[in-house]
């Protein structure tokens, strides 16, 4: 490996735990609290389980009951504070407080000391929890397979579509590798997909291949074999140029000649040439080494830095959802990538590459839930005929191709909020009644008005956000705190009744009086307070994202007294939070860039980046370049192996 | 309501769509029926597992009467043709399942009875292995699939930020471990070209089959190694991911393998599919009840060819939306929406027409299973059919009083014909170690299991 540069093992894991003393001057009136009121209610719904005749879950309240005790543990209660406002406790059956008594116990849980980081501090090994959410070695998704097999090959196949569809995890993104599993469904996917790829790439008649894909064939093949070049010595040299890029690494001593077996097998039963090294390479994309994104042990334990080769692969599939390319390649084979401009020029040359368009395809997709409009998230077919799958994908591809545009010409992440520009296509110009635009393809166009333009005017989102039959702004104002503004949304107190879904016929009219009426109860004014009035934002668009014609009351008024009308003036409403909006946004792309949920440490990339961001203009370069030079990035945690686990026998 | 049981609504898709895959070895089928002579030995107990999403609208589901003369409800009404033939089960419970959300905590763990654990994908654990799996231990000796997982939807994207669970819970019944779920086959046309290959291993084996197959297990072996040396490579952390890679590699040489070795079974099928059932479809379905009823058949088939003994099916994600406009008349809306009925006449009747648009297809499965002879009697009487919600009421999402049927004869072990009131809070892992006796995998508990349930 490399050597590192020592400027780069100084910045290491330069992170360190520190818990702010409680020296405020509120903190006095928040003991006070405690002592007089709070105490007792902890004492009233919760020592009877957690205190000192009985320790559900190992946990004994009644045994630090001293204020001091608790602001020593900021941890713990931040999680029991989660806990009641989350209504898993007290649990079903038990007694629990009513509202009022609810709300000021979570107010005053609120106003505990946080636990503070001080990103500038060094870590040692007794904080190197910083690494606890450590990323795995992985199995590449589904989508990464199908770049990787098109990048490694050339050829232009969809080699993944008949494999499982992956689920998500972490921070919402499949890329998370505690929820990538590999079943023996998807080995036999695997096995079927390079026999496949493989036959198409060298087939057995090669002289009937389309131009393209025989480019790639004799750019793959290279000298075949002659006088000169015996016919295993020829092999090796495919070998030698596909193993590495294959595997995103050298090859290891003795893994081609394993190969190479492969190939003899076939020569000796008389297979011709190529067909020969077509089953070599076959074996090849089914070998953990393609399909895992594997970061194996250094020699030495605790906080290392990534070899150059997974941090190329690290790199390349954040930003490309894909394998890394020569260049990228060569600068990890020279140890240069692991020099700290080297690697930033490379992040940039990444992000202007036309690959990077995945950010839209997988991040952006997943962060807003498209993938689910025209599959699991459909209008009624009988009722908007117009919505037809054709739609549906002109409706995620407007998302997609208005964020690429973002990433592609570095323009500020604000316009997510508000902008006067998109891209449509024809299907979507009939829908927002546009003239002029004709094609499947997406064009730039500017809106004569303020009601389109950012997310909020986009139809994806106002499908996504419906019933098949009708709007709701319920869901469109979960859908603006949850995924937009990254706020927590509670699920309803057990024993609520849910909301009342009104018959599909009602007007949008009764729709609001409705929720007014919801809104009376207590227990749902918490939170539909905060959900329904953004949701009423969006009312001037209809189930599949059609510009009301009726006149349709678009207004809302916010807990904070804030009150707007309709699509221009809910945006207005967002523009005042941006903020908190492109924090959540940079929040989740650094989750999908790590592939698992970020925990109380990642704060330092979130500051990090938000202060880059608010220094370039919210333009996301930025964000992408802070987050692709984070420590928690470019650095992992190896814990000692002392008891490395014995292989499962074989069965 | 929808009377479309008969004739195959997929023959016609089939027809209409112009477009099928003949099968290379409809011949080579022949000696299969022709080597029936060992027909004298026991046929094996088959068990499938249907999950259906969203609860029940209780008032049209759950009979008031218990016990052999229990009346006729308007949702198990399709299924009184096979009323001796099954048991329709009430106040089934399933205890940790009780807090946690509404749909994930309760889905995941169908079959294991125990805790989801509450995560968007750190340390996911639903308990146990599955039911489904346990079973398959015991069987899957004797077939080329150890087990079958079919589905209809992909698995779903995302986690619920609101209840802090990872979505995929909702689209996972069947898992190979607490952690790792079992992958489902969701297009009917790949699922019977895998079912074929798995046929036409054991039957046909041209020369060109042959050099496949050993390549593919050369490949195998090859690729196992190197996820060896990866294996000892990783931090050990790392190393469970690569195990599931290992496990499935071996299990897919063992299913290459299974036909080069003598055949485990004594008992062998006594029928041939049709050839019309040995077609696979070209593709999946627009219609929702069209691509169920192919995966139906599916299972009829792995069954009948014994190419496995234990499957599972859902047929739908939990928390679906789907809208069954277009099947059932007036039904326009998403099913999910309309399982949180607030006991509104709008919301249950569209409810319970989707419950029983449910058993009418399972009254499909019943009926095809019972038209296939196994010596003198037939594949539904050898076969333990398990099909129900993983929640009882759509608006409350309690997980007791589960609606739960289990139909078939299990092999002579199953009396049926009633329905049987379990007292409340009766573990519905107590049916499961009924079942798994009648898969000849007994067990001492499962779950949260008290005690069997006598279903004999």
């Amino acid at each position: 490996m490399a050597v590192v540069p020592s400027k780069f093992l100084n910045a290491a894991a330069s992170l360190a735990l520190l818990i702010t003393s409680p020296a405020r001057a509120e903190d006095a009136a928040h003991r006070k609290l405690y002592d007089e009121k709070i105490h007792a209610k902890i004492d009233r719904y919760c020592y009877k389980c957690h205190g000192n005749d009985k320790q559900k879950g190992d946990l004994n309240l009644a045994s630090q009951a001293n204020y001091d005790d608790i602001v020593k543990n900021p941890k713990l209660w931040a999680d029991i504070l989660e806990r009641i406002f989350a209504f898993e406790m007290p649990p079903e059956g038990s007694p629990g407080p009513e509202f009022d008594e609810r709300n000021e116990i979570l107010d005053w849980l609120r106003k505990l000391p946080k636990e503070e980081l001080d990103c500038s501090k060094l870590a040692s090994d007794r904080t190197q929890s910083f690494y606890a959410g450590h990323v795995m070695s992985r199995r590449i998704t589904r989508d990464e397979y199908r770049n990787s097999i098109r990048d490694l090959t050339g050829l232009s196949i969809d080699a993944a579509s008949n494999l499982p569809a992956d689920g998500a995890g972490g921070e919402g993104f499949d890329t998370t590798g505690d929820t990538l599993f590999t079943s023996t469904l998807a080995i036999e996917k695997y096995l079927d997909a390079a026999e496949l790829v493989m036959a198409a790439l060298l087939p057995d008649s090669p002289d009937a291949m389309p131009a393209p894909d025989a480019a790639a064939r004799a750019s793959l093949l290279g000298d075949l074999p002659n006088d000169a070049l015996p016919p295993r010595n020829a092999a090796r040299k495919v070998l030698d140029r596909f193993l590495p890029r294959a595997f995103r690494r050298p090859a290891h001593p003795g893994e081609p000649e394993k190969y190479l077996a492969a190939f003899d097998r076939a020569i000796a039963r008389g297979d011709r040439y190529d067909l020969a090294v077509r089953l070599m390479l076959t074996g090849i994309i089914v070998s953990p080494h393609f399909l895992f994104l594997a970061e194996p042990e250094p020699a030495q334990p605790g906080i290392q830095p990534l070899s150059p080769f997974a941090l190329a692969s690290r790199l390349s599939y954040f930003l490309w959802a894909s394998m890394p390319d020569d260049v990228l390649f060569q600068k990890a084979l020279s140890g240069d990538l692991l020099k700290e401009d080297v690697y930033l020029a490379e992040v940039r040359r990444l992000l202007a590459d036309p690959r990077a368009a995945s950010l839209g395809h997988r991040f952006a997709s997943q962060w807003l839930d498209l993938d689910r409009v025209g599959t699991d998230i459909k209008a009624d077919g009988s009722r908007f005929p117009e919505f037809t799958p054709a739609l549906a994908a002109s409706m995620r591809g407007e998302v997609i191709t208005f964020f690429n545009h973002l990433i592609r010409e570095n323009q500020p992440l604000t316009d997510l909020i508000d902008c006067n520009y998109s891209f449509i296509n024809a299907p979507l110009a009939a829908l927002y009644g546009i003239p002029d635009i004709s094609g499947e393809s997406f064009q730039k166009v500017t809106f004569p008005s303020r009601q389109r333009g950012g997310l909020t005017g986009m139809a994806a989102i106002h499908t996504a956000t419906s019933f098949p039959l009708r709007t709701s702004p319920v869901l469109r104002g979960k859908w603006l705190l949850d995924t937009v503004l990254g706020e927590r949304v509670p699920p309803p107190p057990p024993n609520v009744p849910p909301l009342k879904e009104e018959a599909a016929t009602s007007s949008a009219a009764s729709v609001r009086q409705q929720l007014e009426e919801h809104r009376r109860n207590p227990d749902c004014a918490a939170c539909h307070n905060r959900m329904d009035p953004l949701g009423f934002g969006m009312e001037s668009f209809d189930v599949i994202g059609r510009l009301r014609t009726d006149n349709v009351d678009a207004s809302g008024k916010l807990p904070s007294g804030e009150s707007f009308n309709g699509p221009e003036g809910l945006k207005d409403i967002l523009l005042a939070r941006k903020d908190q909006i492109i924090r959540h946004l940079v929040r989740k792309l650094t989750g999908y860039a790590l592939g698992r949920e970020l925990n109380h440490f990642d704060e330092c990339i979130l500051r990090d980046a938000m202060k880059a961001l608010s220094e370039h203009e919210y333009r996301p370069a930025a964000a992408i370049e802070t987050i692709a030079l984070a420590k928690a990035f470019r650095f992992r945690y190896y814990p000692p192996s002392e008891s490395s686990t014995p292989a499962p026998a074989k069965q | 309501m929808n009377p479309k049981s008969s004739p195959l609504s997929r023959r016609s898709f089939l027809r209409g769509s112009g477009v099928s895959l003949a099968l290379p070895f409809m011949e080579a089928m022949r000696p299969l029926a022709a080597s029936a002579a060992s027909t004298a030995a026991k046929p094996p107990v088959r068990m499938a597992c249907l999950y259906f999403p969203n609860g029940v609208w209780h008032p049209t589901w759950f009979p008031q009467k218990s016990g052999r003369d229990y009346e006729v409800t308007p949702s198990l009404e399709p299924l009184q043709k096979h009323r001796e033939n099954l048991t329709v089960f009430s106040g089934l419970d399933k205890k940790h399942s009780h807090g946690g959300d509404g749909h994930y905590a309760k889905t995941a763990n169908f079959l294991t009875g125990l805790l989801v654990k509450k995560t968007t994908g750190k340390d996911l654990s639903v308990g146990s292995m599955s039911l489904d799996q346990v079973a398959a231990r015991s069987t899957s000796r004797f077939t080329p699939l150890p087990s079958l997982e079919l589905g209809i939807d992909p698995v779903i994207s995302g986690i619920d930020s609101v209840v802090g669970y990872t979505r995929l819970y909702g689209s996972y019944i069947s898992w190979r471990s607490p952690s790792q779920p079992v992958a489902r086959e969701i297009n009917p046309q790949l699922a019977f070209q895998r079912l074929f290959g798995v046929l036409n291993a054991g039957r046909s084996a041209s020369p060109a089959d042959l050099q496949r197959a050993a390549d593919r297990r050369a490949l195998l072996d090859l690729v196992l190694d190197d996820a060896r040396s990866l294996r000892s490579s990783l931090g050990r952390d790392d190393q469970f991911k690569l195990d599931e890679y290992l496990d499935s590699v071996r299990e897919l040489e063992r299913r290459i393998a299974f036909f080069s070795a003598a055949d485990p079974r004594e008992w062998k099928p006594s029928s041939s599919p049709d050839a019309a059932n040995l077609v696979a479809p070209p593709g999946t379905p627009d219609s929702h009840q069209d691509h169920v009823r192919l995966m139906l058949d599916l299972m009829v088939l792995a069954f009948q060819t014994d190419s496995t003994r234990v499957s599972t099916f859902m047929f739908a994600n939990d928390v679906s939306g789907k809208n069954f406009a277009g099947l059932i008349p007036g039904v326009n809306g998403s099913h999910h929406e309309f399982s949180h009925h607030q006991n509104k006449k709008e919301n249950s009747e569209p409810y319970a027409k989707i419950n029983r648009w449910h058993t009418e297809q399972l009254a499909y499965f019943l009926d095809r299973l019972a038209a296939i002879p196994e010596g003198d009697s037939n594949l539904l009487q050898n076969s333990m059919i398990f099909f129900g919600s993983s929640l009882s009421d759509g608006n409350s999402h309690q997980p007791d009083n589960l609606p739960i049927i289990l139909a078939g004869g299990g092999g002579g072990t199953i009396r049926g014909g009633s329905h049987f009131a379990a007292p409340k809070g009766t573990p519905l892992c107590n049916l499961y170690v009924s079942m798994l006796e009648r898969m000849g995998a007994p067990v001492d508990s499962f779950g949260d299991s008290t005690a069997s349930l006598a279903i004999g």
